[in-house]
């Protein structure tokens, strides 16, 4: 892995990791309750008549972060869309202004190049992941704050969404890379990674997408047939994007 | 148990007496659009070579094949005796290659921009980069978006010379630059690169550019290498012949050497390379009023050369009568 590629990719991505940062913030010290969502969600519904019962439901910071509507459902929606933002941000940036003329004129490879960009992609997002879920983590482990021990089946059947992340990562990646003259085109790829995950959500969907809080209080343990498609299915859909932008000639 | 570093294959040198440059019958289509026809050239180490072509004749395409940046449809092209399509990361380093328009990444700092590419090179001349950013008043601390289009190509001509490559391929380097800059610009980049056993491949739409630095030259149109050969011979080949008739000029299917014609009202204009006997007595049997033959400068040799409108030039004044 090339160093100097590296830094170049972090450095190229710090608005995305400034915006990352902002999204982190906000998703724990929600958790956390530190910001006042409660409130602002009790003076809304106040305000609109909207009924309490409604509000409460869609506050996270009063919910079980690893059960249905808890802090696990925003995450989920937030590092999808980290996930977009990444590979369209560094797929696109080399081609604006014939810019892989420059990069690949340079004395490295294209693999090398591709590779980088993977890494850190990736890196940044696994990151946005492993934070968010820790901070789920932390948060249900201390005493008091949740009311049922957590177990590692609840933590498996609530983050089985996201490896879809990484799917819609490589095919946002591979749409920024292509050559092609126009949207429909160069969005194509990404069809592929949104039919990905269209299809593992109806499978959640069909299987409860996230822990219903009947089931997260029965402590009985519910791994859904549907649980066991995602991860491999992502891991098929990112291989074939991985090939697919490696034969890709990056023409400049 | 020690482990020991890989050891990198060792960079192919060119055999003696291979051409730095060349090209075996390069063809590239872009979907049904033709851009580089049937391309065969060889550039001679320490050579200065000057490819030259009007606007979309294939001289971009044809420079980024010889990168490897895209590959051909046919045909081979090979850089100090590798095949383009597989430079190593050593021989890469040995390449300095200046893109048209000069892209380079706006939100950096010529510093940043200079420290990006000396880490990627096994060797760097960091004291010819300080003399060369003095040379042209550039700071290290300017951003790049804030430079002017002059300044960019100064420092895209900065990175290309700090890796000291032995080959330079500059695709288009003058391209959007006014007149004054442009002068300047290749003043400094013939008196900087042009060391004995340096390549240079050099393409430009403006034959100024080549006719200060080139010892040969390339002429594309069309996609098609039409010349190729020393920048004197085409100068001193070159010639238009101006025909006029009392009517309209009778259709004529050209003879050796006619490279283009063009009729504009009652004058056909002929375009040769090489002008001798055969071509003298082949337009006078035409009948013609008048022959001239018009001298024609270097400029103007490359713009008759390279005209590719053969449809009669409407004659305005007539329509009037």
């Amino acid at each position: 892995m090339n160093r100097t590629l590296i830094l170049k990719e972090l450095h190229d991505l710090r608005y995305v990791l400034a915006i990352a940062g902002v999204a982190i913030f906000i998703l724990v010290t929600s958790l956390f309750g530190f910001t006042p969502t409660g409130k602002i969600m009790y003076l809304l519904g106040h305000e609109t008549g909207i009924p309490q019962d409604i509000i409460r439901e869609t506050d996270i910071g009063a919910q079980p972060p690893f059960a249905q509507n808890g802090y696990i459902k925003p995450v989920s929606f937030a590092t999808c869309a980290l996930a977009l933002i990444l590979g369209f941000t560094q797929g696109l940036h080399e081609n604006r202004a014939g810019r892989w003329q420059f990069l690949l004129s340079l004395p490295v490879t294209r693999t090398e190049i591709l590779h980088s960009k993977i890494f850190v992609g990736l890196g940044v997002w696994l990151a946005t992941v492993f934070i968010l879920v820790g901070a789920g983590l932390l948060y249900s482990s201390i005493p008091g704050r949740v009311p049922y021990p957590l177990e590692w089946w609840i933590v498996w059947r609530a983050c089985q969404w996201l490896p879809l992340g990484a799917v819609l990562y490589m095919g946002a990646l591979y749409c920024g890379i292509r050559r092609v003259h126009w949207l429909g085109t160069r969005l194509f790829p990404l069809m592929g990674g949104v039919i990905i995950v269209l299809f593992s959500c109806l499978i959640m969907i069909n299987f409860y997408s996230f822990l219903s809080r009947e089931k997260y209080y029965s402590n009985t343990p519910d791994l859904s047939t549907g649980s066991f498609f995602i991860a491999p299915l992502s891991i098929v859909a990112i291989s074939i994007f991985y090939f697919q932008i490696k034969n890709q000639s990056i023409e400049a | 148990m020690t482990t020991t570093a890989p050891i990198p294959p060792a960079p192919i040198p060119p055999a003696p007496n291979t051409p730095a440059i060349k090209t075996l019958g390069l063809w590239k289509t872009f979907s049904t659009k033709p851009a580089v026809f049937d391309v065969s050239l060889s550039v001679e180490t320490g050579t200065v070579y000057g490819l030259l072509g009007r606007n979309g004749a294939g001289k971009s395409t044809l420079v980024k094949m010889l990168m490897g940046m895209i590959g051909p449809d046919l045909g081979s092209s090979s850089i100090l005796g590798v095949d383009s399509q597989n430079l190593p990361v050593s021989l890469k380093a040995k390449i300095g290659y200046m893109a048209e328009n000069h892209p380079l990444y706006d939100h950096w700092t010529i510093g940043q921009s200079i420290r990006f590419v000396k880490n990627l090179h096994p060797k760097w001349d960091e004291d010819l980069v300080g003399r060369v950013l003095q040379h042209f008043g550039l700071s290290i601390s300017s951003k790049i978006s804030r430079l002017s289009r002059g300044q960019r190509a100064q420092v895209a001509l900065v990175l290309t010379l700090g890796g000291d490559p032995d080959v330079f391929i500059l695709d288009d380097p003058t391209l959007g630059l006014d007149p004054g800059v442009r002068r300047d610009f290749i003043e400094s980049l013939v008196h900087m690169i042009n060391r004995r056993g340096r390549t240079i491949l050099f393409s430009s739409h403006m034959l100024d550019d080549i006719d200060r630095t080139a010892d040969r030259i390339g002429i594309m149109v069309d996609g098609v290498l039409r010349v190729d050969c020393p920048l004197d011979t085409f100068r001193n080949q070159v010639r238009k012949v101006v025909v006029e008739f009392d009517q309209d000029p009778p259709p004529w299917n050209g003879c050796p050497g006619l490279v283009q014609q063009w009729q504009v009202g009652k004058r056909r204009d002929l375009v040769f390379v090489g002008y001798g006997d055969l071509q003298r007595r082949a337009v006078e049997a035409l009948e013609p009023k008048r022959i001239d033959l018009v001298e024609l400068s270097l400029e103007d040799a490359f713009i008759e050369y390279t005209r590719t409108n053969r449809n009669p030039l409407p004659l305005w004044e007539e329509n009037h009568e």
